[in-house]
């Protein structure tokens, strides 16, 4: 079985070999990181997971946790640095205690662009979302954390209390159409703001009819809260093993770096 | 014969009262004695108690060599009390769990999952998931009965019962996540429905089948969801930018497709995410499914196939069943927005 993933190390540095597949291939939806609770599954190597379950079952066989990291990444990818990878694996899989992502962890974030029609003009914008965890009731939300629009000319805050339902991003946060055509619906109290915020005005273009959502056109997840490192996860639609939420990008990152991160691609405000 | 074919369909994809059935479920009288267990129907006289199986030789028991006798209804008797009588089962909308305690427990669906029973407690609607060893018999709606300790044991627990007409509710933690058996178990609801959802899909688009059938089916349809607001997106190889309708828009543009019949066709094996508590105090869900869609013309000829890799929200969320007058909440799986991940040629 450690064939298999010894082959996915190769590939890792080699290129993608694997083709076309017919459909309802049972090994390529196992294989498939087919949402990004899955990736964070097999990230902490949890015992549940399906590809784990999968593999023992058609294989009798266990696979490490390094195994699965290793595929969790874009092997198609041909310009991987070795030596990062190889210290990123280290860094998860030999540290003590080894490092885990949780769904409810706060230094992990979506980012959307998304498209528009403000005053009937074709328009993107960027929404970053982030996970809302409630200790006491154990409830969470994602909630927009950032906001850029280079079509308005204001800062990029984002003091909405705009919340979508915990499991929005497996639909791909098919729901921002309906926030986007009732606003007030979905916004809780709003904290109040000492500048002029983006997104509550374009909230108010909306009821103005000025502005109409389209669609989310690309979705990525960023990953800051492993020490060093921030990584970056993107869909991979193709019909193969190696497809789904994959890390796209590693970036051995200390807090400083990671701060600028924040501000220049998530656009969160400190 | 359509409408037969709908009831059949909808029976399968829906069985509410279904229940596990084990090799030792018994549909006749049972009378468990020390030296084992007899079956057909029992009669008690003051000392004896005779079983006459169907067809076969009367069995003639001493009482004091009983432990416990049940009928084919589920009423039953101990002889581990002092003064044996007869407990009635004489209601047969729920499955009752009896725990060692006494204790009568009412449940919607009951499944034995190795040291585990779980089931739907009927009046929260909540799934519960409790060790084995707290249960002495399940008395299934039928009036089948499984023992889940020895007939020695059951005797002496099932004394202390007076009743089947009370219920109690199991204590359980106020727990704000889903037990692994809950998640289990609300996923499989969710699957189900979504089967019931590709069955309706076929009726709606079926241009042989009735309208009024079509209706019902989009109404059907519609149950299935949380409400009418929710959202389907809709792709198609010939187009590179996928659609969004309102669930309503959908079902009923389905009608309107050029096409003569359509076929559905789901892979065996889904994925489901970790269902997460919302501000709401609902449960969300996504399952990722992949699907290939195939459209006929009237010669029954593929016109039109894909493959999708879709998702499928969830919500669990309770409800508001109305039983004899009464309103009772409980919880159930409800299909939410409908997202397509991936389309491509077959």
């Amino acid at each position: 079985m450690s064939r298999i993933f010894c082959t996915g190390l190769f590939l890792l540095f080699a290129g993608n070999l694997i083709g076309q597949i017919i459909p309802f291939d049972e090994e390529v939806f196992a294989y498939r990181v087919k949402q990004i609770d899955e990736f964070m599954e097999r990230f902490n190597d949890t015992d549940e997971t399906l590809i784990k379950k999968y593999i023992k079952e058609r294989y009798q066989a266990d696979i490490t946790r390094e195994e699965l990291i290793i595929n969790l990444f874009d092997l198609s990818r041909r310009d991987w640095k070795q030596e990062v990878v190889i210290r990123f694996l280290e860094d998860v899989v030999q540290a003590s205690p080894p490092p885990y992502l949780s769904f409810y962890d706060a230094d992990w974030y979506a980012l959307l662009v998304c498209e528009g029609l403000y005053h009937g003009k074709r328009v993107t914008f960027d929404l970053t979302l982030g996970v809302n965890y409630e200790e006491e009731t154990q409830a969470a939300s994602w909630m927009v954390k950032g906001f850029y629009a280079d079509f308005l000319d204001m800062p990029g805050e984002a003091p909405t209390g705009v919340a979508l339902n915990p499991s929005s991003h497996g639909t791909d946060f098919i729901e921002l159409i309906h926030i986007f055509a009732s606003p007030e619906k979905f916004m809780a109290d709003s904290p109040p703001v000492s500048q002029p915020a983006a997104l509550s005005y374009l909230m108010k273009e909306v009821a103005q009819k000025n502005f109409q959502f389209k669609h989310v056109i690309h979705i990525t997840y960023h990953f800051l809260q492993l020490t060093n490192w921030i990584m970056k996860v993107e869909e991979f639609s193709k019909r193969d093993t190696n497809a789904g939420w994959l890390i796209s990008e590693l970036l051995p990152a200390g807090q400083h770096d990671k701060e600028k991160y924040c501000l220049e691609v998530l656009h969160l405000t400190p | 014969m359509l409408c037969l074919r709908y009831l059949l369909a909808l029976f399968t994809l829906f069985p509410v009262w279904s229940y596990s059935v084990s090799e030792a479920q018994y549909l006749q009288d049972v009378a468990y004695a020390k030296d084992g267990s007899v079956e057909g129907i029992i009669e008690i006289n003051k000392d004896r108690l005779t079983v006459k199986p169907a067809g076969g030789e009367p069995a003639s028991l001493a009482r004091d060599k009983v432990y416990l006798a049940v009928k084919s209804d589920g009423s039953f008797i101990s002889f581990n009390n002092p003064a044996p009588r007869w407990i009635e089962n004489t209601t047969h909308e729920v499955h009752k769990l009896i725990t060692t305690q006494a204790l009568v427990y009412a449940a919607d669906h009951v499944d034995i999952l190795g040291d585990k029973v779980g089931f739907q407690e009927y009046y929260s609607g909540r799934y519960v998931s409790l060790p084995r060893e707290q249960f002495v018999m399940i008395i299934y709606k039928t009036g089948m009965h499984e023992l889940l300790t020895d007939p020695q044991q059951a005797a002496r627990y099932l004394a202390n019962l007076r009743t089947l007409d009370h219920f109690s509710r199991p204590e359980t933690e106020r727990k704000v996540k889903l037990s692994d058996e809950e998640q289990q178990y609300f996923s499989k609801r969710a699957l189900r429905k979504t089967e019931a959802l590709s069955f309706y899909l076929k009726v709606i688009s079926d241009k042989d089948a009735d309208v009024l059938y079509q209706d019902n089916a989009i109404q059907e349809a519609l149950k299935l969801f949380v409400d009418k607001d929710k959202l389907v997106e809709v792709s198609s190889l010939h187009r590179e930018q996928n659609i969004t309708y309102k669930i309503e828009e959908y079902l009923n543009n389905l009608r309107m497709l050029p096409y003569q019949k359509i076929e559905l066709l789901w892979n065996q094996i889904q994925y489901i995410n970790q269902i997460k508590q919302g501000p709401d105090g609902n449960y969300y869900g996504t399952i990722t499914v992949e699907q290939v869609f195939r459209a006929y013309d009237k010669d029954n000829k593929v016109t039109y196939e894909d493959f999708t890799v879709k998702a499928i929200e969830i919500i669990i969320k309770p409800f508001n069943m109305i039983v004899d007058g009464d309103s009772i909440p409980k919880w159930d799986v409800f299909l939410s927005n409908i997202g397509v991940k991936q389309t491509e040629q077959l």
